[in-house]
């Protein structure tokens, strides 16, 4: 609604909406109790929830190679000392099996150049996009519930 | 449609309006279905309104003094109006010229007893008009059409709806109580069980808020006004199938919404992430799919992208507003009563 902010909730819920709307008119096209402008109509927002679906998809797609690169990124950066030295053997036997004393490496020291450039910030949660996207439905259906609730009391009492 | 030739008549109420009242008189007059009369109620202006509008062909009332509201100065109006139907246009709207030939069309059905046309800012060149804009596309082709679908459109808009003129003098009229009277007589019609219509084609043109000052003044307003009602009449939207449900979605969006986008986003960037950044623009192909495609339809499509930045910008100003009216209205019980248009 012009005026207020926020899309999110409301988006969600127009779009299902229109969902149900739509198969309701497939419904009344079947009993022959829809027109021609109501169908058009109920098509048109159909294609928009499509529509909005596919970009939402690309959306959601595209965030998490982000946020996936972003951590690969962060990961590299913080590479260990026992990476930068190699696996450490855990037994070396001889041809005929006996045991070796394992070698034991000892670190030497990092004279590589301090990085340029430090992460500034932690690795970002991968449960975030599957969080943002059940979010809403949640919130959808208590505020939908709390409506009938609602409507109940106050028929109940009329 | 011949036979509802000269069942109509236009009111327009107008405050200072001197320089807009002219275009909008002219655009009533130009219109392929011709108006019974042209009604603006000069509600003792002082700019020289109702001498424009009169020059331009209308005819002007005054009332003994001023009416303090819209609603009033319509209500005065109503008093005079002796056709079937009259259409409410503000005094800085101008109409597509077969917007009423296409918004008449929706009151051949009986049990119709409103109906409200698609709404477009005149002028698209300010922030606030662009942010403006995108909100009205977003909202007048995804939101109302299919609140029309399920024969509950939310607001029948104030700056230009048809109703039946029996049926509003049976409410009462325009009621006072609220600082958004449109809503209120809405929400009212289809508590009592009268039919309320979206006609997308009459398409209006109304002068939006170019600066500051203007907007500030109209989003206090409908804020308070959206408020208001929902105090008012929400018994009656827990009767009304579908009404409800728009309106405690629009209202947790209002309210939770304002709270995530000035509170919760800057909170959670500052002391989690700053991938909460996204939470700002994470809609956007909400908002774009259908201003888009509307806006290819309408030849308007580089308008409507220059625009888009514009709308997340008017809507933490929503935000603002919103919340500021939540308290002065909900929390400190100090309701808006003076009404201010804002130019």
């Amino acid at each position: 609604m012009a005026g207020l902010p926020g899309t999110g909730l409301g988006g969600l819920f127009y779009a299902l909406l229109t969902v149900f709307v739509a198969v309701r008119e497939g419904y009344l096209t079947y009993c022959q109790r829809s027109n021609a402008a109501r169908r058009s109509l109920a098509l048109r927002m159909f294609v928009f929830v499509v529509l909005i679906a596919g970009v939402f998809g690309l959306e959601g797609y595209l965030v998490t190679r982000v946020i996936k690169s972003f951590n690969e990124g962060f990961a590299s950066s913080q590479i260990s000392e026992r990476h930068e030295y190699g696996a450490i053997p855990t037994q070396v036997t001889g041809p005929a099996g006996e045991s070796a004393p394992v070698p034991v490496l000892q670190p030497q020291p990092d004279t590589r150049p301090e990085p340029m450039f430090q992460p500034a910030f932690d690795p970002v949660p991968e449960a975030i996009i599957p969080a943002l996207a059940l979010t809403p439905f949640i919130f959808l259906a208590i505020v939908l519930g709390a409506v009938q609730v609602l409507r109940f009391f106050v028929l109940r009492r009329a | 449609m011949a036979a509802i030739h000269n069942r109509i008549t236009a009111i327009v109420p107008a405050y200072n309006e001197a320089g807009s009242i002219g275009e909008t008189v002219r655009s009533l007059k130009e219109q392929t279905l011709p108006f019974a009369e042209i009604i603006v109620v000069d509600d003792c202006s002082t700019d020289g309104t109702g001498e424009v509008a009169e020059r331009a062909g209308a005819r002007v009332l005054r009332p003994p003094r001023n009416t303090q509201s819209k609603a009033g100065a319509q209500n005065f109006a109503l008093t005079f109006v002796t056709t079937d139907l009259c259409i409410a246009i503000d005094a800085d709207t101008m109409l597509a010229p077969d917007a009423v030939e296409r918004i008449v069309a929706a009151m051949e059905d009986p049990s119709i007893s409103a109906a409200c046309g698609f709404v477009l800012p005149r002028h698209v060149s300010s922030i606030w008009e662009r942010g403006r804009y995108i909100e009205y596309l977003f909202a007048f082709s995804y939101y109302k059409p299919v609140q029309d679908l399920v024969g509950k459109p939310m607001i029948s808009s104030g700056c230009f709806s048809i109703y039946r003129t029996d049926v509003l003098r049976a409410l009462g009229g325009w009621s006072t109580r609220t600082m958004a009277e449109d809503m209120d007589l809405t929400w009212t019609l289809l508590a009592e069980g009268h039919g309320v219509r979206f006609v997308p084609e009459a398409v209006c043109y109304p002068i939006e808020p170019h600066d500051w000052n203007f907007l500030g003044k109209q989003l206090r307003r409908w804020s308070h006004g959206f408020l208001q009602n929902v105090r008012l009449h929400w018994k009656t939207l827990a009767r009304v199938p579908y009404l409800g449900s728009f309106v405690s979605i629009g209202l947790w969006d209002a309210t939770v919404s304002s709270v995530t986008y000035l509170v919760l986003i800057p909170l959670a960037c500052v002391f989690i992430h700053p991938i909460f950044l996204l939470g700002y623009v994470i809609d956007l192909p909400l908002i774009a799919v259908p201003v888009l495609v509307t806006a290819v339809q309408r030849g308007e499509i580089g308008r409507a992208l220059v625009s888009l930045p514009c709308f997340a910008l008017i809507r933490l100003v929503n935000a603002v507003y919103m919340l500021k009216a939540i308290w002065w209205e909900l929390i400190m019980d100090r309701p808006l009563l003076v009404y201010e248009k804002g130019h």
